[in-house]
């Protein structure tokens, strides 16, 4: 028997301190779990039932007029056979790979530009963010206007500047997706601002040591500022991808995913799918793919990143 | 502060149970809410309203629940509403959700007994229209928008290029889409500022290629042209018929226009002109093919050059027929309020609920009392620009009621299985990349990979 349990018993006797002390935290659970409900609601309501629902649906006929009939795997056996559903990807893969690149490269470019100590940066600074924070929809009906043939202020730049006649950026089947991708130059601000803290908290000690070495821009760029940059290049990484494949109102206003589905990006695919063709059914078990791919992806970079994201005194394990 | 938090917190959930105690009895009065769903813009939101105003103080004890999401949101807002299982009482055919969407699903239910109970007669329901919402005897629709297609003038750039305006009359044969064609070569007018050029012609292919309807072809059917086949009338479809040389032939000629003609803008420019929600009010296009709601466009934009509408131009299949977009108010088959809700379809669409849709919402409403076309012609005179004497205005308006009709994606089931492919499959023919055959094929294998 160890020291201090009861003779009778065999169990430790409980002193009124920690009696006291448990009621105090049960106490406070309760007023945790009163206090959080709201969100717990939310999110029980919001999300946890919508992708539970959702789930359930892409095993079922679902047109939404009449009530889902369940086929088991069917959606997904049709969508993986069809064109369709395969140019949706092709055209968001491509997509997310161009925008997250012309994001990262970019969004760094700004920001090393906008971390000079000169005067107005502040303004510039706040000029470059501004995009963000308009409406998708207004800033598609503009990019519209300046994609125009001919009298379009693009296709009028391209004319003075080279000489050259602009094409039909958004007829064309060959240039509609690259109006989009070029459109994505305007929101570079988030990433952008990620950058510009990141590159404020390098301390300056390490670029005077590099100086005095003799190291040259470049060097410094590659051997300090990248390294030091690379978990604000991780978060931008899988924050971009996840934005380009769910990018939706540029395609929708835009083009309709058109001409000849050039632009047909995965989000619009699943839209068209729920609301204008009444295969409810099929567009869940698309948004289900696109979940899970987005999950892999997210997952794989993450694993990556031990090897290239240096977090100061170490890699994070 | 415990007992403060404590007392709070009891306060809190005592409000809560109050607020859902009396919910029921708020409800328990003898108040019944009938809710109306239909896409608005301005004028129809404020008849909508006025009507439902006046319906509530003729009616005390019923409340219309107008909801309104705007045009472009209307289909999903039917969708979620049918999905929670609040169907709105009444709500109308739009975008893809078309006749056949609505019967198929059963989401509507027959009013011939309504009108029975009630003692009144559906024959204010012009024929056209009686067909076109009618199945196995079942009247599933009351109509009260319709849309013929015509073909507008811009007077002023006629008298600029000295161009006689085209004939009005339906019956005029020599009015054939040769004619138009040689009126829009004279009618063209390009200067290297592409803002100033002046343009023969816009057409349109039509929903499904129902351009092809010229020619004497239908892309859903080897009938000759539309005819209520059961494609139209929501049956399933067991063939398609795109590559039909006459349809390939239509698809050819308009996208040669912009290619080979020169008399109409490309793609491109029409947006850059279409800022005004129609490239014809740019001022800059001669012949345009517009739709029944371009005078509520027109009330809009306030254009300044004269212009007025005539018929669609014989093809070479020797037919007239265009698309006509016609709505209809529907009575869900779930309603609880059914006989209430349909007297109040029947109040909104006839009688002084007709006039308040010329009067308010801009509308001519398709009835057989020609006093509410009389009303309306009255009040399109008034439009800017227009310069049609109002007899004439009348026959042209009416013979594209009566020949036009329905647009095939308000007819058929799931349309937009169709329309879909048809848009984006046909985009590289109008920029020239395919021959319209190409491009037909491309539909008509698209088209058959939806019907297997």
């Amino acid at each position: 028997m160890r020291v201090g349990m009861s003779v009778e018993t065999g169990v430790r006797p409980v002193s009124r301190k920690r009696v006291r002390a448990g009621l105090q935290r049960r106490l406070e659970a309760r007023w945790f779990l009163l206090f959080i409900s709201p969100w717990l609601v939310g999110f029980a309501v919001l999300t946890v039932y919508p992708m539970i629902a959702s789930a359930y649906y892409s095993l079922t006929n679902y047109s939404v007029l009449s009530p889902p009939t369940f086929i088991g795997f069917q959606n997904y056996t049709f969508l993986f056979h069809s064109p369709l559903f395969w140019t949706s990807v092709r055209v968001t893969v491509i997509y997310a790979i161009a925008t997250v690149v012309i994001q990262l490269v970019l969004g760094l470019l700004v920001a090393m530009l906008l971390n000079l100590r000169i005067p107005g940066m502040k303004v510039l600074r706040t000029l470059y963010y501004i995009p963000n924070v308009l409406p998708m929809a207004a800033t598609s009906m503009l990019w519209m206007f300046l994609f125009v043939p001919r009298t379009g202020v693009l296709d009028a730049a391209l004319h003075q500047l080279f000489g050259i006649n602009g094409p039909q950026w958004l007829s064309d089947p060959r240039w509609a997706l690259s109006g989009l991708i070029i459109m994505s130059v305007w929101s570079i601000g988030s990433s952008m601002l990620i950058f510009l803290a990141g590159l404020q908290s390098i301390p300056d000690e390490l670029y005077e040591a590099a100086d005095i070495d003799g190291a040259r821009l470049f060097t410094k760029l590659r051997h300090i500022t990248l390294p030091m940059l690379s978990p604000q290049i991780l978060l931008n990484l899988i924050l971009g991808l996840i934005g380009a494949f769910q990018t939706f109102v540029q395609a929708y206003m835009m083009t309709d995913g058109g001409p000849d589905y050039a632009t047909y990006l995965y989000s619009l695919s699943i839209y068209q799918n729920a609301f204008q063709s009444f295969h409810m059914g099929m567009a869940s078990a698309e948004a289900w793919i696109m979940f899970l791919v987005i999950l892999a992806l997210t997952a794989a970079i993450f694993k990556t990143s031990a090897r290239w994201v240096y977090y100061g005194g170490g890699t994070e394990s | 502060m415990k007992k403060w938090m404590t007392r709070a917190s009891h306060g809190m959930a005592a409000s809560l149970s109050i607020a859902l105690l009396s919910a029921p009895m708020v409800h328990a009065s003898s108040t019944i809410t009938i809710t109306w769903l239909l896409p608005t813009d301005t004028e129809v939101d404020a008849y909508a309203h006025t009507v439902a105003t006046q319906y509530e103080k003729e009616n005390p004890g019923i409340k219309i629940d107008v909801i309104t999401p705007g045009s472009t949101a209307y289909n999903e807002k039917l969708l979620t509403m049918v999905a929670a299982g609040q169907t709105p009482d009444i709500f109308t055919d739009w975008a893809n959700t078309g006749v056949y969407t609505i019967i198929s699903h059963h989401l509507a239910q027959d009013l011939n007994p309504f009108f029975k109970a009630d003692k009144i007669s559906s024959s204010f329901i012009p024929a056209t229209y009686k067909k076109e919402y009618t199945e196995d005897n079942h009247l599933y629709g009351l109509p009260w928008l319709s849309n013929p297609t015509f073909i507008a003038y811009n007077e002023t750039l006629f008298n600029k290029y000295h161009v006689p305006l085209p004939t009005t009359s339906w019956t005029d044969k020599s009015w054939t889409l040769n004619k138009l064609l040689a009126d829009a070569k004279k009618l063209t007018h390009l200067t290297s500022n592409p803002k100033t050029s002046d343009w023969g012609v816009d057409l349109t292919p039509g929903s499904i290629g129902s351009l092809g309807w010229l020619w004497g072809v239908d892309p859903l059917n080897n009938k000759g042209g539309p005819t209520y086949t059961a494609a139209y009338r929501g049956g399933a479809l067991t063939q398609t018929y795109a590559t039909q040389p006459k349809e390939v032939e239509a698809m050819q000629w308009l996208a040669d226009l912009s290619l080979k003609d020169h008399v109409m803008p490309d793609q491109g420019t029409l947006t850059a002109m279409s800022t005004t929600g129609n490239a014809f009010f740019s001022g800059h296009i001669a012949i345009s093919e517009v739709a029944g709601w371009v005078w509520r466009q027109a009330a809009q934009f306030q254009p300044k050059f004269k212009w007025g509408i005539v018929p669609i131009p014989y093809g070479p299949g020797g037919a007239d027929t265009a698309q006509r977009e016609d709505n209809a108010f529907y009575l869900s088959s779930t309603s609880k309020h059914a006989d209430a809700a349909f007297r109040f379809m029947v109040f909104a669409t006839t009688g002084w609920g007709a006039q308040q849709l010329v009067k308010v919402g801009k509308i001519d409403p398709p009835n057989t009392n020609p006093k509410y076309l009389e009303e309306w012609v009255a009040g399109v005179d008034k439009i800017a620009g227009f310069s049609m004497k109002n007899s004439v205005f009348e026959q042209v308006f009416e013979g594209g009621v009566n020949r036009d009709f329905p647009d095939p994606t308000n007819l058929l089931n799931d349309s937009s299985d169709f329309g879909d492919p048809f848009t984006q499959l046909m985009s590289p023919v109008w920029i020239g990349r395919e021959s319209a055959k190409q491009g037909l094929q491309a539909v008509q294998s698209a088209w058959q990979q939806v019907l297997q």
